[in-house]
């Protein structure tokens, strides 16, 4: 249980004049995490020497917010430390609250890192490392020096006010802090691909609002649950969700009766993207977020690609287009979402698409069909009658 | 609104309800306790029992409540004594309530589970059967009407060769869907329990009872404080024993009458869909050996679930499959062992009816599913 968090960025540092915004956003995301975590509790968030230094005036941090604060984006690295007056002699008391002999004769090893960012410290790097490994050395028997594979890092920092000591680092998800990357809707199904999307997305700063088309009649309201438990973890890189589900059996009903068999996917995609973008004008978000790889489905082709992107008036961006299916299944088991998107389901386009959909569409067809078929307010009334939930 | 699911569960009948309107307030006295409102309460619990005895023909038996008839077939299959080696004999298509205790047993006490013989239709093969009751067969359970194909076994009929043959096995019988819809006569004392329930006859949810012949003995599932002679201990729902006494009452008054009706209705189902889908629907199960209250259905090329929620948005409520399995999905182990094909067994619905079932309702429920039919069959990318 550590009173102290250090949160190192990522590549804010990149930042000109601007960094300052980036700070502030990244700061919001992790008081309101702390605040989540710790109702009622006094803290403070600090920046120092370009790093957040999170500091409990009550109840240490708990082991749960220490994993919350590794999905928030914009954080590279979390290390719960020990804040210690600047005196070395200070460290080796502090240590033995941190580590535990393994007994029975056994032996560990260990390395002092440094960084010294208070450059008044009458001591070096090197030299504060030398002098903290000689004091450990003497007193915990157990541990032996390794510099190339120590099983046991001890970090100190020296900042202008304080000492920090930790012996353990976890890794954050790196990337831009929330929200500094605009706003999207994600269009999330429940299958491997759109969370793996979303994931990537937020780690480049992201906020995002969720859509679901919900195909009842045609499937069951059982993959509901499915939806909410992956958005409820999704939303974990998010400082807060929302998630529209959105009636679309009626209108999926309906269009399969007027189109031909064969286009009857990239129309429901179609009409998807048409609503998708309604409800990111209504939700004032600049773009689309899909979980498309191209060439990975028919209607993922780049003709049909082509297709849905010449209806759209915003950006529809698709970070797995590059993608095999494997790569993502790897980044879906890496992030947490594989057993979630493993869970079976029913899906309507699979049940209403024919054996071989379009895959180079006639283009005059299609545009003479979307032409004579105006489903806008249809569209609407999708989105009126959403459910919506916040996490 | 109309509700054919009446397999699952029957809205309580009217003297029922009124029953338990009447009585919730007052009868609140724990019915073991010996001060006069207790038993007042013992009186009306006994009462009920000797009426539902007299309608299962036996005034010698005995009944215990329970909670379901969940609870009373766990009750008989725990509680009866069977050591490694025995042998009992059941039915894959039986509720899982039999199935799923059964394969715990086996696992547990090393006893043999022998599937009942059937013929090609999934009725009892009685050559078949008889050769199965060796002398190490300690068990025998028979559902009365099954659940899902609405199969009627021949109980008694049954029990007279059971008994014949090997006189030392318990005879259980799950009668939740037949009782008072079917005749039971126990008063041959043949069979040796049975398990019925309040809510499939129009008696209240949460109350059931178990039957068993005078001599016949097995251990509690439940230990406490001795209630129901020392084999259900809890304390007993003096109303929901009451409003279930009632409703069985009722039932059993109109059964033959009811089961005339019900065959009418059962008829006018399969003559409309038969007429108007020909080969688009299949009735796996036909026949005088065939209970009416259940219809099961096959719509080929098409799933059961989703037909059911077209169905369900026009407030017309029935099932795929038996409410108790039915969050199982691909193959349906019961159907397949009632031989129905398994690229079949996502295309099922199941009708049921009860007291409140009419032709009109018959007649609307049709129509919808046709034109629900219709629109889906053409829908569906083949």
């Amino acid at each position: 249980m550590y009173q102290t968090i250090i949160l190192n960025v990522d590549e804010l540092w990149l930042k000109g004049k601007n960094r300052y915004l980036y700070y502030r956003a990244l700061k919001e995301h992790v008081r309101y995490v702390v605040k989540q975590e710790h109702p009622g509790d006094s803290f403070s968030c600090r920046n120092e020497s370009q790093r957040l230094v999170l500091i409990s005036d009550d109840q240490p941090f708990s082991n749960q917010t220490l994993e919350r604060l590794t999905c928030v984006p914009g954080i590279f690295s979390i290390v719960p430390a020990k804040r210690l007056p600047l005196d070395l002699a200070a460290v080796v008391p502090a240590l033995k609250e941190e580590l535990k002999d393994p007994g029975q004769g056994k032996t560990m090893t260990f390395k002092v890192f440094t960084k010294r960012s208070d450059k008044s410290f009458p001591q070096n790097s090197m030299e504060i490392s030398r002098l903290v490994g000689g004091y450990i050395l003497k007193d915990f028997p157990w541990l032996k020096v390794d510099i190339h594979r120590p099983e046991i890092e001890v970090e100190l920092r020296v900042h202008q006010h304080a000492l920090y000591l930790s012996t353990r680092k976890l890794t954050g998800v790196g990337g831009l802090p929330w929200g500094m990357s605009g706003h999207l809707v994600t269009m999330i199904s429940g299958g491997f691909d759109s969370p793996v999307a979303s994931y990537l997305m937020a780690k480049r700063g992201c906020r995002q609002s969720f859509i679901f088309f919900h195909a009842y009649p045609l499937v069951g309201d059982e993959v509901l649950d499915k939806i909410r438990r992956m958005v409820e973890y999704l939303a974990r890189y998010q400082k807060g969700a929302t998630l529209y589900i959105i009636p679309f059996g009626d209108l999926q009903t309906k269009v399969s009766e007027l189109i031909r068999l064969e286009y009857r996917t990239v129309v429901f995609r179609r009409l998807m993207i048409d609503c998708a973008t309604k409800l990111a004008s209504a939700v004032s978000a600049q773009a689309l977020l899909t979980g498309d790889s191209l060439g990975q489905v028919s209607s993922q082709t780049i003709h049909n690609l082509a297709l849905l992107d010449g209806g759209s008036t915003i950006p529809i961006l698709r970070p797995l287009v590059g993608l095999n299916k494997m790569e993502i299944i790897d980044w879906a088991r890496k992030i947490g979402t594989h057993d979630i998107s493993l869970l079976p389901h029913d899906d309507a386009c699979a049940m209403l698409s024919p054996k071989h959909p379009v895959i180079k569409p006639d283009v005059r067809y299609w545009q003479q069909f979307i032409e004579q078929n105006d489903f806008s307010q249809e569209l609407d009334q999708c989105l009126a009658q959403a459910t919506i939930i916040n996490y | 609104m109309i509700y054919l699911d009446h397999a699952a569960s029957t809205p309580t009948s009217s003297l029922a309800n009124n029953l338990l309107k009447n009585l919730w307030a007052s009868e609140y006295a724990n019915p073991t306790a010996t001060h006069r409102k207790g038993r007042e309460g013992a009186e009306l619990i006994n009462q009920a029992r000797q009426e539902i005895l007299s309608v299962l023909s036996d005034s010698t038996g005995n009944l215990i409540f329970t909670s379901s008839a969940t609870e009373s077939n766990n009750t008989i299959l725990q509680g009866v004594s069977l050591s490694r080696g025995d042998e009992v004999i059941f039915s894959p298509a039986d509720h899982p309530s039999i199935t799923k205790p059964l394969m715990r047993l086996a696992g547990r006490l090393g006893i043999k589970l022998i599937k009942i013989a059937l013929d090609g239709d999934g009725r009892v093969d009685q050559e078949g059967f008889e050769q199965q009751l060796s002398e190490k067969v300690r068990l025998v359970v028979l559902t009365q009407v099954n659940n899902s194909s609405g199969h009627i076994y021949p109980v008694s009929e049954l029990a007279k060769i059971v008994k014949g043959i090997n006189s030392k096995v318990h005879l259980h019988v799950d009668a939740a869907q037949s009782f008072t819809k079917l005749p039971l006569d126990l008063s041959d004392h043949l069979i040796d329990s049975v398990a019925i329930s309040a809510h499939k006859m129009g008696g209240p949810c949460g109350i059931s009872a178990l039957y068993y012949r005078s001599g016949v003995e097995f251990s509690p599932l439940l230990w406490g404080g001795g209630q129901e002679s020392g084999l259900r201990s809890s304390t007993p729902a003096t109303v929901l024993i009451a409003a279930f006494a009632a409703a069985v009452k009722e039932a059993n008054l109109k059964c033959q009458q009811e089961f005339q009706r019900v065959q009418e209705l059962s008829n006018q189902v399969r003559d409309i869909l038969s007429g108007e889908l020909g080969e688009r629907v299949i009735f796996p199960f036909l026949g005088s050996d065939i209970s009416p209250y259940i219809v099961t259905m096959l719509f080929p090329g098409l799933a059961g679930d989703m037909l059911l929620r077209y169905l369900e948005r026009d407030e017309i409520y029935l099932s795929s499959t038996s409410a108790c399995s039915a969050p199982s999905r691909g193959t349906n182990p019961v159907l397949a062992y009632l031989g129905v094909e398994e690229r079949w067994h996502n295309s099922v619905l199941r009708c049921s009816f009860g007291a409140s079932s009419s032709q009109q309702e018959v007649t609307t429920f049709c129509s919808h599913l046709l034109q629900n039919h219709r629109r889906l069959f053409s829908l569906m990318a083949r």
